[in-house]
């Protein structure tokens, strides 16, 4: 400049003042607001990183959230369920009010002195297991899987049903007559009848060959006071007979014999058709699961279609506990059922009667069945209570990433206060220092030196 | 030594004292002024006065003496070199510093940094998340209130959006507003230097620099340049009389990066005269074809515009008028104070041979009559004879005026009667020719036949020869005739130019003048014409970045893809809102599947029962006749029969439309089973309502009447619309987004699954498989294609990632904007404050050189004061106390 005029100072001077007074507000406002940045301007980088760490935040506090509520739905479940489980095994301690100590307690009493009175209680120890499986965690059925504003599961005709699906529903095995695929067909008279609409199941269904059985008729016409031949499946009569004859059964190999009568079981078509689709909807329902977003990556794949892994399966599924479905036997594998049969064995006989060595075998039988239905049931149970763990530990996870976040922003967004103190401190001194300036550059000129 | 003037010394004093006097006022005046906006301080021009010249024959001992100072005028001390700079950066400044406050108020709007809960969580960002929350809940418990809760998140998200949009498209009007009020100053500006150059101009023509006006007027320029970037020039104009006065001329500053548009120096103020700038409503398609220099007058490149028809024009009213999105703007004509226009004339001649006159104009050359006659040899002559000719008397002789001999040569005898007949035939010069005598008339034109001049004589005198006369050639003449011009022709060139062509006698010749006349004309400026703060706020609201169409980039400007105004982020909010939409509402809708996933070819149930599945059924509200209002109707929008009467129910065999006209819906209800005859429209409607009454499913019978859904049954519907009154999902944007009606009154709701179970014979009510895509959706990285808002927009990715990485994608493009804009701003700001102190430094008044001139003048003032004594002292000497010796 060659030359500093007293206009041009003084609009240095106002610019100056004014960068001044800027960087001192700058500096009380950052200090005031404790941020390091008021807008994406001022450092975009860091707002975006920081709005990506505050929606970390938020997704972590939301599933945090769903996942403390699953964690409860599990530990309210859990609890349902060591009731179930006290009941089965020890309730109080005291074995004999379990499941377990009153069919023990029937097994060592033959004489039956109390077994209609041990019949009831297993009914309503029954009775009690389903309605602790139908309790509610907040709305919803907590063992309804995925269906959980209905009730799930219901007795009907001491029939336990679960979602409206009897539970020992198992897809009928047709007896194979020639080990090729022929259905036998029974008329309503249990004879076999090719026009019969009954079809014979494979379940119960036993064979004695053709030379047993011709042996077994020959030993009885030997000596009409030996054990008689046994009833085999026979044909409709041929008036005048009021008996058919015994029905001989070819398989595929040759071999030739005859069906016992005892102990078939047979079912018409459209009950096996509702059979086997009961059947597939236990098994759909089996597999059914209901996935929430815990923070375990939540995500779909390219199909659309939920990577299972990244979410939590939040559905229980009550027969998961208590079993479903039929045995090789044809005996329930359910608690329920397995109790029911139990009932209907022990109500048999009245007290005080003695009940034959079949139904005692049965028993026993269905006692064993019982045994193994009961430990997979704790082992569902201390599955669950993994799970439960599993959700209290992810809630841990969650708490502590929440936290975490927080932090991270943080570290992004606010501000040191030392030095913003330090920054708006300076600036205020050099806005003063400015001000100061200002009242000497306003006052001097060779004007005021003139006489 | 020279004379010297007794009292030529006080002039001298009397002149340092004026000259004081007026160094003392100008110094005042800078004083006084040392605080008006825009004063240039001044200064006065003083010179040593000296009076007199040099003598020939100077003597060596004369020493001239100056006279004194003259003071010659006063002027102003700028440097006009820095005032280019100073503008040039202004306008860089006002660009700047308009862009960056315009990005500074979308931030305001966008910029989420610091708002919302937590503090900072943002809000528009903060609701996608809490939408995400209430997907989760409705996930993980999806029940009727988590339903309702989603939707008061939807509600409040696309109230969010409708509340940015509306924000945006506020400052958008805003901007327009601030646009026009920039126009407006602008003119004002032009006006203001049109008539101070005019001001400055007639102070000038009396002799006056009008300096304080020149001040004025630099403020203003200063002003314009903040507004745009220009070019001032300064030029001597005369005007006659041999004066010559200054012309200003403001020229926009080519600033245009495109080296063939021409319209980025544009002349704003021209002298007396200025244009006005504005923004037409309508503009004239252009012919993008169009090349100035085509010489084929037919050729398509010679059109500048297109016409509705197709067909091209270069008259602008008869072109095909286009909005003017892209706020071009216009320079009026160029008109002085009392609104006359400038025009320009520049004139050729070119001077016309006489054979151009003769051939092109119908000139007739003139000539003279010229009459022969033949002289024969005289005879019969004698010595001495005397004969008369021309009343002259001829002595024939060795003595007199012809000899005998010379009598007998035809050659010298017509010599001798040329000479004394010339002169005695009036009109007529006789001279000889040979032995021919030429009459040749004086002047030019025809002469009658019967004017002929009487031909040669001669009387013999005293002698009795002869001399033989014989009539020769004959010419009668010819009269002149002047050439004819025809009338000035005034022709209209396609440049706007007019050319005149008209003709002018001059010094005896003829010349063809042809005037070329500019006259001013409207310009319709290109896109990049100015820079400077008008340029900005243009760009502001017509920027539309990615969304820039390939037309605009191809015509309009070729960097309009990586421009960005308020356009470009109401786009990408619209883009964003339109992609959120659309996702979620492909996801809301679809078909019912069975278990295995294959599609349930029917369902039975109450309209209650099937809603409560999620099908999709609608209560119908007819737009013509109203017969079927609130019966419901199918996803396909047939009405729904009742299964009271399945499988052959009336309604569903009709098939019936809820867009059906009544004539259209009454021809399928007569066919099946409605009351026929009917003819009015009355009748026809009547008809129709009892048709439904007994047919179709209202609210009155939806719970208990079953009705039978057909494969492919559709479920849910759209959860986003373009307004909360209905469905329609053409067109969805940020201001427009609303959870639909449907979705509002809960006739549709957030479909959990499309799966109905084993014919619905089993429940699933809480899963929640079409949930958890809504709920992945918010995480999903989605391409946003500019295409799909611009069906022409030249980008084809604005960017790919989730809806949140999308709002924080477009708050860090801004932030990045504005960073840019800023350090841009700084730096020419910087550069503007530097310049502006050097012009201070020069022009500006400082106290202190004020108060050493005031000082300097006062003494100069009283110094010559003392002159005027000290002269008068010796002057008194001089004549009061000399030659006193002895008295």
């Amino acid at each position: 400049m060659i030359r500093a005029t007293t206009g041009g100072v003084l609009k240095s001077y106002r610019r100056n003042l004014m960068n001044s007074f800027i960087a001192r507000n700058k500096a009380q406002d950052t200090m005031l607001s404790q941020r390091n940045f008021n807008s994406y301007a001022e450092d975009p980088a860091a707002a975006a990183r920081a709005f990506k760490l505050r929606k970390a935040r938020m997704t972590v506090e939301s599933q945090y959230s769903i996942c403390t509520d699953t964690q409860k739905k599990y530990e309210t479940g859990w609890t349902c369920l060591e009731g179930i489980d006290k009941l089965i095994d020890t309730k109080n301690g005291e074995a004999m009010n379990t499941l377990k100590g009153t069919t023990l307690k029937m097994l060592n009493d033959p004489t039956g002195d109390a077994r209609e009175q041990l019949t009831k209680a297993l009914d309503q120890m029954s009775e009690t297991i389903i309605q602790n499986l139908n309790q509610k965690y907040g709305e919803n059925f907590i063992f309804a899987g995925a269906d959980g504003h209905n009730v799930p599961f219901e007795i009907k005709d001491n029939k336990l049903y679960y979602r409206g699906v009897p539970v020992d529903a198992a897809v009928p095995k047709v007896f194979d007559a020639d080990k090729n695929g022929a259905q036998v067909t029974l008329n309503a008279n249990g004879e076999v009848d090719p026009a019969g609409d009954r079809i014979l199941l494979a379940t119960g269904a036993e064979t004695i060959s053709k030379d047993a059985y011709d042996k077994a008729v020959q030993d009885y016409q030997n000596d009409p006071t030996g054990t008689p031949p046994p009833d085999v499946l026979c044909d409709p009569p041929v008036p005048p007979a009021t008996t058919g004859a015994p029905h001989l059964f070819t398989d595929k190999d040759g071999n030739e014999y005859y069906i016992l009568k005892d102990g078939t079981q047979s079912m018409t078509q459209d009950e096996i058709d509702t059979a086997t689709k009961d059947a597939e909807k236990l098994k759909y329902l089996m597999n059914e699961k209901q996935f929430v977003d815990i923070g375990l990556g939540f995500q779909e794949n390219e199909d659309g279609k939920l990577i299972e892994t990244s979410a939590y399966n939040a559905a229980l599924n009550g027969l998961t506990f208590i079993g479903y479905g039929l045995d090789a036997d044809g005996d329930p594998k359910n608690i329920y059922s397995l109790v029911q049969k139990m009932k209907e064995i022990g109500a048999k006989v009245k007290d005080g009667e003695n009940w034959s060595d079949a139904d005692y075998n049965e028993f026993y039988g269905l006692v064993q069945k019982l045994e193994k239905a009961s430990s997979e049931f704790k082992t569902e149970f201390t599955n669950m209570g993994a799970g439960t763990q599993k959700l209290k530990n992810n809630s841990d996870l969650l708490e502590e990433n929440f936290y975490n976040l927080q932090e991270q922003y943080a570290d992004i967004e606010d501000v040191d206060m030392a030095d913003a103190i330090t920054s708006f401190v300076w600036a205020q001194y050099c806005y003063n220092a400015a001000l100061k300036v200002g009242n000497s550059v306003l006052s001097e000129s060779l004007m005021d030196y003139l006489k | 030594m020279g004379m010297i003037g007794t009292f030529d010394a006080f002039t001298t004093a009397r002149l340092g004292i004026y000259a004081a006097q007026h160094g003392l006022r100008v110094t005042g005046n800078n004083i006084s002024n040392i605080n008006t906006a825009g004063y240039t301080r001044q200064r006065i021009d003083q010179v040593s006065f000296k009076s007199g010249a040099s003598d020939m024959y100077r003597s060596v001992y004369d020493n001239h003496v100056g006279n004194g100072a003259l003071v010659t005028g006063i002027n102003q001390v700028r440097d006009p070199y820095l005032d280019i700079r100073y503008r040039n950066t202004a306008s860089d400044v006002g660009y700047y510093d308009t862009m960056l406050g315009g990005l500074q108020q979308i931030a305001s709007i966008l910029d989420e940094v610091g708002k919302g809960e937590n503090g900072g969580d943002g809000l528009l960002y903060a609701q996608l998340l809490k939408l995400s929350d209430s997907l989760r809940l409705l996930s993980s418990n999806p029940n009727k209130d988590n339903d309702n809760l989603t939707r008061a998140s939807a509600e409040a998200l696309a109230s969010l959006f409708r509340t940015y949009a509306d924000k945006l498209e506020t400052l958008r009007k805003n901007t327009e507003e601030a646009f026009d009020k920039d126009l407006t100053s602008v003119n004002e500006i032009l006006t203001n230097i049109r008539d101070l150059n005019e001001s400055i101009r007639d102070n000038e023509l009396c002799g006056d620099n009008a300096l304080e006006l020149r001040d004025e007027r630099n403020r203003q320029i200063d002003k314009l340049s903040e507004y745009m970037h220009i070019k001032v020039e300064y030029s001597m104009e005369d005007v006659g009389a041999g004066k010559q006065v200054e012309k200003l001329t403001i020229r926009l500053g080519n600033s245009n990066p495109d080296p063939s548009v021409t319209t980025d120096s544009s002349v704003l103020i021209d002298g007396l005269y200025g244009t006005q700038v504005s923004v037409p409503e309508k503009l004239p398609k252009t012919n993008p074809a169009y090349d100035p220099n085509e010489t084929n007058q037919a050729a398509v490149e010679a059109f500048r515009y297109i016409k509705p028809d197709g067909g091209f024009t270069n008259d602008p009213a008869e072109a095909e008028q286009l909005d003017n999105e892209n706020y071009i703007l216009q320079l009026g004509k160029l008109v002085d104070r009392r609104n006359r226009e400038w025009e320009g004339k520049t004139s050729a001649f070119q001077t016309l041979t006489t054979e151009e006159l003769v051939k092109d104009y119908g000139m007739v050359l003139g000539e003279k009559a010229v009459f022969k006659y033949e002289v024969g040899a005289g005879t019969g002559w004698q010595e001495g004879d005397v004969i008369k000719i021309g009343g002259k008397d001829i002595t024939i002789g060795a003595n007199g005026d012809i000899t005998l001999t010379d009598m007998a040569d035809p050659a010298k005898v017509a010599a001798l009667v040329a000479k004394n007949l010339n002169g005695t035939v009036d009109g007529y010069t006789i001279t000889a020719n040979g032995s021919t005598l030429v009459y040749t008339a004086k002047k030019t034109g025809a002469v009658d036949p019967a004017a002929k001049p009487a031909g040669p004589t001669f009387t013999p005198g005293t002698g009795t020869g002869n001399i033989p006369f014989t009539a020769g050639d004959a010419s009668f003449g010819v009269t002149a005739v002047p050439p004819k011009f025809p009338d000035q022709a005034v022709t209209d060139n396609p440049d706007g130019t007019q050319t005149i062509v008209s003709f002018t006698q001059s010094g005896g010749k003829y010349y063809k003048v042809t005037t070329t006349v500019e006259h001013t004309a409207e310009v319709t400026l290109d896109d990049n014409d100015i820079l400077g703060s008008l340029q900005a706020t243009r760009e502001l609201l017509t920027e539309a970045g990615s969304f820039a169409t390939n037309d605009t980039v191809a015509n309009v400007d070729e960097n309009a893809a990586t421009k960005r105004g308020i356009p470009y982020y109401q786009k990408t909010l619209d883009l964003l809102a339109k992609q959120f939409a659309e996702q979620y509402n492909k996801l809301n809708q679809g078909v019912m599947l069975d278990q295995d996933g294959n599609q349930v070819d029917s369902i039975t149930g109450t309209v209650e029962e099937l809603k409560n599945l999620g099908v999709r059924i609608d209560q119908a509200a007819n737009t013509d006749g109203g017969f079927g209002d609130g019966y419901f109707v199918k996803a396909d929008g047939t009405f729904m029969g009742t299964t009271a009467h399945n499988p052959d129910c009336a309604l569903d065999k009709a098939q019936i439309k809820v867009t059906d006209t009544v004539d259209e819906a009454y021809a399928k209800a007569e066919a099946n089973g409605a009351t026929p005859g009917a003819t009015t429209k009355e009748e026809k409607i009547a008809a129709l309502k009892d048709f439904m009454t007994a047919h179709g499913v209202n609210d009155d019978n939806a719970a208990k009447e079953n009705v039978t859904l057909n494969k492919p049954i559709q479920m849910g519907g759209p959860l986003f619309s373009n307004r909360n009154d209905g469905d329609n999902v053409d067109g969805i944007n940020a201001s427009n987004i609303s959870v639909s009606h449907s979705w509002s009154i809960g006739n549709v709701r957030v479909v959990p699954k499309f799966e109905v179970l084993f014919d619905g014979e089993i429940n699933h009510s809480t899963q929640n498989v079409n949930v958890d895509h809504m709920l992945s959706m918010i995480d999903k990285s989605l391409l946003y294609d500019p295409r799909d808002l611009v069906p022409d927009a030249v980008g084809t990715k604005l960017f790919e990632g989730s809806f949140n990485d999308m709002l924080c994608n477009a708050c860090t493009v801004l932030g990045n904007d504005q960073r840019v804009q800023n350090i841009d701003l700084n730096t020419s700001y910087t550069s503007l404050i530097d310049l502006d102190t050097s012009r201070e430094g020069v022009s500006g008044v400082d106290l202190n050189d004020e108060t050493m001139n005031m000082m300097q003048y006062q003494k100069a003032y009283s110094a010559a004061c003392r002159l005027m004594t000290a002269i008068d002292e010796a002057i008194d000497r001089l004549i009061n106390n000399t030659g006193i010796a002895g008295r």
